[in-house]
């Protein structure tokens, strides 16, 4: 039964600390955590668990240099809220705090499930939709409550546990289906924002081109006037002052994004968007070059959007800080593999290509400088995805290819 | 020996390049050959002769017929895997991540400057002559090929090999790059000389870029600063080596 408990309670420290510790050390936490707990077994009594439990969470601390503290303080603040659930059942079920089989298994299950509900409340707590959340879960939780707080005899025990165990998990099952459904919106309305940005990005270009050629028509009148009087002189001085500085102007506001119509994957190309818009905003000239059209890619595209949102973002804002200010955008098929490559301006300090891409590196201060990381990991759940990272003098250029 | 390729359907332009080009291999005395001045895609492809040329290829972007300059690059690609592309181009046209990464082409040269076209020109010749040299001595530079993209760095600037979490992808760090291929490390120590030492599961060191070994926490420093593990096979190697 020490073993069930420790079981749940270390599946949900392991769970909710996922961002802090790697899968590799995580098994062996377990691993270890488990063997300890078992050759302390034979002494069932109630105490014994307890100091075990302690011991194991100083043992960790020493061992494995886990720096983070919150896994620690998970440990512990997880066993007594585990504890305190048990013990609230115990008390209602009015059965005297004894070990009896099947119950003790039940309510450690129990437990587990409703602190669970609990933490995940607890670090959700603000999200916007919240509220909502809240509701589902504890409407669930109360369900499991009050299931257990009815004394029943003890007959129908059996029962009555299988039908709240049942419950619970069909409880369990609505959470999930909730959160994957609120997944879905949230990535639809995403897309539905990219869509109409691109949309009126796409007007704004329609406006400019509407104008240039209001503007055009007039310039050939005036130029058949100069030449109706064959006035080339004349012609020539309304030329260089009119006419030429027009073409400059043209070709610095051609943002190229007339591109982004060969690709065809909606979530990418709306992010591509924003991101450019975001960078010309920052003052920042943005180059994109797209020779191909792309249908389809071999990746979810949850984490093409997140991939590609990060090389991005860490281009734009080292472009910002740089003289040049440019970013160039290149996406195009080579044989059996999509390409991006991104390059972009940036203050080389002289820093090595390793030290930057190290975590918590930043030019901007304390905690920041986990993007670069972010991609790696990322990245490396891929087999069918490569990253060449380089520095070539004052440019920073990131190549990505999915096969 | 290089041969040079044209393709341009302007008449002036075309004539205009062949021109500055004979005059900069004769003045320079280039073991460089003119082949072929062609209008069209298929005068080029069809006057390559994969074993015997390396090209040095000048591109007009606009061909003004049913493939342009980029494709026809990739096709030249095919026939001439080591040659030098070098694109014509103007102002507007100009697709440089496309030209760089697609084509890997060496350069290219803007139309609209004329005064600026011959130095430009020989810019590109001499870049390439210079590439030429390095690439046939075998000992200098290494080259891997993964699915279609090909990966050249001198052995001197390696740092070393590592292997990514996932199976069959290594990751090549030398000074300013850091670049992940299919791989296995069984098949990269065949390549690699004796220079380059295998001194863990996930390492292949190159020997020349070590600063120092950390014998106690089993670590090797290499020259930039980065680290890498050593196993205690990797240690015998080190010992056998005479490194301490």
């Amino acid at each position: 039964m020490e073993v069930l408990k420790f079981v749940i309670i270390y599946l949900q420290v392991i769970y909710f600390s996922k961002n802090s510790i790697s899968n590799k050390d995580k098994s062996i936490l377990f691993i270890i955590g488990v063997s300890i707990l078992i050759l302390f077994l034979p002494f069932k009594e109630y105490n014994l668990f307890f100091i075990t439990y302690i011991f194991l969470v100083i043992v960790y601390y020493f061992m494995f240099d886990i720096k983070n503290k919150k896994f620690i303080r998970n440990l512990i603040l997880f066993y007594i809220l585990f504890e305190i659930i048990c013990f609230l059942q115990h008390f209602y079920l009015k059965i005297t705090y004894e070990k009896i089989g099947e119950i003790e298994m039940f309510i450690n299950i129990q437990s587990g499930i409703i602190s669970f509900i609990i933490i995940s409340l607890w670090k959700r707590r603000k999200e916007k939709n919240n509220i909502f959340f809240c509701k589902y879960a504890l409407l669930g939780v109360a369900i499991a409550i009050i299931i257990s707080f009815n004394n029943i005899s003890e007959n129908y025990l059996n029962y009555f546990i299988l039908i709240s165990i049942l419950l619970n998990l069909i409880m369990c099952y609505f959470v999930i289906l909730y959160f994957i459904e609120r997944d879905l919106t949230r990535e639809k309305i995403k897309e539905i924002e990219s869509l109409s940005k691109y949309c009126s990005s796409l007007e704004d270009l329609n406006r400019n081109t509407r104008g240039f050629k209001h503007d055009f028509i007039n310039i050939l009148a005036t130029m058949s006037e100069y030449f109706n009087k064959s006035d080339f002189i004349g012609l020539t001085k309304y030329f260089d002052k009119n006419i030429l500085p027009l073409g400059k102007e043209i070709n610095s506001q051609s943002l190229r994004l007339g591109l982004l119509e060969k690709i065809h994957i909606y979530e990418i190309k709306g992010i591509l968007l924003n991101k450019v818009i975001k960078a010309k905003e920052k003052g920042i000239n943005v180059f994109i070059d797209i020779p191909d059209e792309i249908d389809k890619i071999n990746i979810d595209l949850i984490s093409l959007g997140r991939i590609i949102g990060i090389v991005m973002d860490n281009a734009i804002e080292a472009a910002e800080e740089s003289t040049e200010k440019i970013v160039l955008i290149g996406i195009f098929q080579k044989d059996s593999g999509i390409n991006f490559v991104i390059e972009n301006s940036f203050v080389n300090n002289g820093v090595y290509l390793y030290e930057m891409l190290k975590e918590g590196f930043s030019t901007k201060g304390e905690n920041r400088g986990v993007g670069l990381t972010i991609l790696s990991q990322l990245l490396k759940k891929y087999d069918n995805a490569t990253i060449d990272t380089l520095i070539e003098g004052n440019k920073f250029i990131q190549h990505i290819v999915i096969y | 020996m290089l041969k040079i390729f044209i393709c341009e359907d302007n008449n002036e332009h075309r004539k205009e390049l062949e021109k500055v080009i004979r005059k900069i291999i004769i003045i320079e005395n280039y073991d460089i050959e003119m082949k072929i001045v062609g209008k069209s895609p298929n005068d080029i492809l069809n006057a390559i002769d994969s074993k015997l040329d390396t090209g040095i290829y000048f591109l007009d972007i606009d061909l003004k017929c049913n493939i342009n300059g980029i494709e026809l690059a990739t096709q030249i690609r095919e026939l001439d895997p080591r040659g030098y592309i070098v694109f014509i181009t103007t102002h507007e046209e100009m697709s440089f991540l496309t030209f760089k990464y697609k084509v890997e082409a060496l350069d290219y040269i803007l139309k609209d400057n004329s005064i600026d076209l011959s130095n430009r020109i020989h810019e590109c010749v001499k870049e390439v002559l210079k590439r030429y040299s390095i690439s046939t001595d075998n000992n200098k530079v290494f080259s891997m090929k993964s699915k279609d993209k090909i990966i050249n760095m001198e052995y001197s600037e390696i740092m070393f090999f590592e292997t990514s979490q996932t199976i069959h992808k290594v990751k090549l760090h030398s000074l300013n790059r850091e670049v992940e291929f299919y791989s296995k490390m069984k098949d990269l120590e065949k390549k690699l000389d004796e220079n380059f030492i295998r001194c863990h599961n996930s390492y292949i060191v190159n020997k020349k870029n070590i600063k120092e070994i950390d014998i106690t926490n089993r670590i090797v420093k290499m020259i930039n600063g980065e680290e890498c593990l050593v196993s205690d096979r990797g240690m015998k190697i080190f010992k056998n080596q005479k490194f301490y």
